[in-house]
């Protein structure tokens, strides 16, 4: 590879950190970095050597045994990647036409990806709990494993796509399909796949068991083989990827410049416009309501018209009730109410902090959608209040309609009664208005982009674990305060209802607060300096 | 042969099913501004990439500056420069640092000087030291013409290169491509902007549905076109060319111009 991409290579990798130089830390940047260094310290912070967390109880056996298998279903999903080796804008302006070959251009794009893959190193070495060099280096490998595999298919599926006709591929796609389900089929009507030889079965993940092993690795001296497989095999898929991505040039323009187009649509119209939106629906129009009815019916027609929100959502929600179908007969959970009703609140809870507040930051049908169109919205004849009120009411509606959803057909699955549970179903609507009140108070005192400028967007990455948990700290005072004043109602009254209606109240007033904190950052947006880059 | 030439013969380009150029040939001397003009969809860009070595011919042959991009690409492209439609620069870099990937990229050893020219010449002596992220669209643009402009290149390839650039800007880019035409350059324009290209442009190429349609200065396209006046403007004979298929010449007339 040429001198002048070594160069640019080692620009990109220390770019971010020279563009936080130059510019003077305000309050904001102060803000973002003690929400950082807050997320490290909780992350980093010594375990118990007794902790009972879902990680501790994962042992190394567990890993070694399963983790291969999921690596290499994680690698094979590299299929639904775009056809093609995608480039970023720069590149494709920069370098498709400079003299640079083929080959030295998919070797820099791969090396750029490395970045990405270090980075994540080390927030996955936190969170596992730190282990070592060698199970650090592991992790690196893993990971770039992981991306150039999703590069090698990429170009591979380019490539098949030049040397085969539409109907060969076709077949291909459906021979698999048949295969898979006939090993389905074979399994439910009893063929013993356990029966087959170890070594058989385990054939598959042999490829990705060097990784697994480098990152369980007791020491140095244990992981160094294991490690030196691995990064034989990275070696490999790298030539291959090289040699196989010259070949399909022309197809990573094409992928660059659909990737491109991807991004701009995400920038309008949210993380899940991949695709088009599609203008067959149209809901109603809502009433005025002091303008904030238009402003949601706005916001709603985004949100049905782009339905992989939706899909996504949906297909989230639906694992764990699939995992729960298939634990109820082996846990007698029919026979034990108590269990069944634990188990639907713990769901209830997990589906909340996912949807609500983890995954929130993808449905973004209010103000973080309208980042660009500020100016517009400013001069809206509507008070910033009933602004507020309409750009954060319908992903609240929406994605309490998806909770219910969910949760009905779980308490059909578990046969628990619904008065048991009522109110809990009740709270939904006000804490999930919450949870997207403190989203976009947060998205307005400090504004970022939603799509990240390209997969190894260092800055987006840190700005997007900065506002997780920015937001659950107000909201875990916000819970608290409620529980709190609820157990004291409770406490006091001995009467369940009335600690639900304490703390449903105190969940309307944080509400009512928070929405009033969005309307005063709507005002105090500046749109000529606020909107970000 | 002229070393800043294009020579494009047969040229031919299909997406799938869709064939976005097709029998495309024309040739371009050193010192001529060629205006390619079109339609949405008309086969601009994809003429303009495969002239660049971005995209490959699946027909036909494209030589410049004497090197047939086929057989020996890096050759050729090392002669040309293709400044694409939008300006996308790398966010963490200066414009200085452009122009120092630029000078890498294309082997150029002595450049700051010739660089720190450019900048004057296209207004940017005062941002050098700017990174791209903090450059207006129009600012980006000028920096990737300077960067384009560095290696000194035989043959200059223009996307839509007047978008987001101000008046003042878009004389002072007309300067520079009328100083690289006098010093031997061969410049090939894309527009939509036909009354800018008007005053820049020698000769016009003008492309519908991915065919050549006319092939000449304003004055031997609307002579062909005998419902125009003779001092039709450039907008005239667009719309005259691209939506009168009556009076359009057949391929081998439009090669005759």
């Amino acid at each position: 590879m040429r001198r002048a991409l070594w160069w640019l290579l080692w620009r990109q990798w220390v770019g971010p950190l020279r563009s936080l130089a130059r510019k003077p830390l305000g309050s904001r940047g102060i803000a973002v970095l003690l929400m950082l260094a807050l997320l490290v310290l909780v992350l980093a912070f010594p375990r118990s050597p007794d902790a009972t967390g879902v990680f501790e109880q994962i042992t190394d056996d567990d890993v070694r045994f399963w983790a291969p298998w999921a690596l290499l279903g994680l690698t094979l999903l590299g299929v639904l990647a775009p056809r093609g080796i995608h480039f970023r804008p720069p590149d494709v302006a920069f370098l498709f036409p400079a003299p640079v070959t083929p080959r030295e251009l998919v070797l820099y794009n791969v090396l750029l990806s490395a970045r990405a893959s270090l980075l994540s190193a080390v927030w996955l070495s936190l969170l596992r709990g730190w282990r070592g060099l060698g199970a650090f280096a592991g992790i690196v490998l893993t990971l770039l494993f992981l991306q150039l595999a999703t590069q090698f298919i990429s170009a591979l599926r380019a490539w098949l796509g030049l040397r085969s006709s539409t109907l060969a591929r076709r077949a291909l796609w459906i021979g698999l399909g048949v295969a898979a389900l006939a090993g389905a089929a074979a399994n439910a009507f009893g063929f013993a796949f356990s029966e087959l030889p170890l070594a058989w079965r385990q054939a598959p993940a042999q490829l990705t068991r060097p990784f697994i092993e480098g990152i369980l690795a007791e020491s140095w001296t244990d992981s160094a083989p294991w490690l030196g497989i691995a990064l034989a095999e990275l070696s490999l898929l790298v030539a291959l990827t090289c040699a196989l991505g010259a070949r399909v040039h022309e197809s990573s323009l094409s992928a660059s410049l659909r990737a491109q187009e991807i991004r701009a649509r995400r920038r309008a119209g949210g993380f899940f416009a991949i695709s088009r939106p599609r203008a067959g629906v149209r809901l109603p129009r809502f009433p005025r309501l002091a303008g904030a009815g238009p402003v949601a019916w706005r916001q709603s027609m985004g949100l049905v018209r782009n339905p992989g929100g939706a899909a996504l959502y949906l297909g989230i929600l639906a694992l764990p009730l699939v995992v729960i179908s298939g634990l109820k007969p082996s846990f007698g959970l029919a026979e034990n109410p108590e269990i069944s009703q634990r188990l639907f609140s713990s769901t209830l809870l997990m589906t909340f902090v996912f949807l609500s507040i983890v995954m929130s930051g993808n449905l973004t049908f209010d103000f973080r959608i309208d980042v660009d169109r500020m100016p517009l919205l400013k001069s809206l004849p509507i008070s910033s209040l009933a602004l507020a009120v309409g750009q954060t009411l319908p992903v609240a509606v929406f994605t309490t309609v998806i909770q219910w959803i969910g949760m009905l057909v779980m308490l059909t699955v578990l046969d628990v009664p619904i008065r048991n549970v009522a109110l809990l179903l009740l709270v939904l609507p006000a804490a999930n208005w919450a949870a997207i009140s403190v989203e976009n108070a947060i998205f307005l005192l400090f504004p970022y982009r939603t799509v990240p400028e390209d997969p190894g967007d260092v800055g987006f990455a840190g700005r997007v674990l900065a506002v997780m948990m920015a937001k659950l700290c107000v909201l875990g005072a916000l819970a608290a305060a409620a529980g709190g004043l609820g157990w004291a109602a409770f406490f006091l009254t001995d009467s369940r209802v009335a600690a639900a209606t304490v703390a449903a109240g105190v969940l309307a007033g944080a509400c009512a607060l928070v929405l009033w904190v969005v309307a005063w950052a709507f005002q105090r947006f500046d749109v000529a300096a606020d909107v970000p880059g | 042969m002229d070393p800043g030439s294009i020579e494009v013969s047969s040229f031919t380009k299909c997406f799938g099913e869709r064939i976005a150029v097709r029998d495309l040939s024309f040739a371009i001397g050193g010192g001529e501004i060629i205006g390619l003009v079109g339609p949405n969809g008309a086969g601009k860009t994809t003429t303009l990439r495969a002239l660049a070595g971005v995209l490959a011919p699946d027909a036909g042959r494209l030589c410049v500056a004497g090197h047939d991009l086929a057989v020996d690409p890096l050759a050729a492209k090392r002669r040309l420069a293709l400044v694409p439609d939008g300006a996308q620069l790398y966010p963490s870099l200066t414009v200085w640092e452009h122009l120092e990937l630029s000078a890498q990229l294309y082997d150029v050893d002595t450049w700051e000087e010739d660089a720190r020219a450019l900048l004057a010449e296209l207004d940017l002596a005062e941002r050098e030291g700017d990174l791209a992220s903090e450059l207006s669209h129009g600012m980006s643009q000028k920096v990737a013409v300077t960067a384009a402009l560095l290696h000194r290149p035989q043959v200059l390839l223009f996307d839509e290169p007047f978008t987001g650039l101000d008046p003042r800007g878009i004389r002072t880019l007309f300067a520079a491509l009328r100083r690289r035409a006098e010093d031997g350059a061969a410049v090939v324009v894309s527009s939509h902007l036909l009354s800018q290209i008007e005053g820049l442009c020698t000769r016009y190429l003008v492309l519908v549905e991915g065919s050549l349609r006319f092939d000449g200065s304003m004055q031997e396209i609307s002579a062909r076109l005998p419902t125009l006046r003779a001092d039709a403007s450039l907008e005239e004979i667009f719309f005259e060319a691209t939506e009168g298929p009556d009076e359009a010449p057949s391929d081998s007339e439009a090669k005759a111009l």
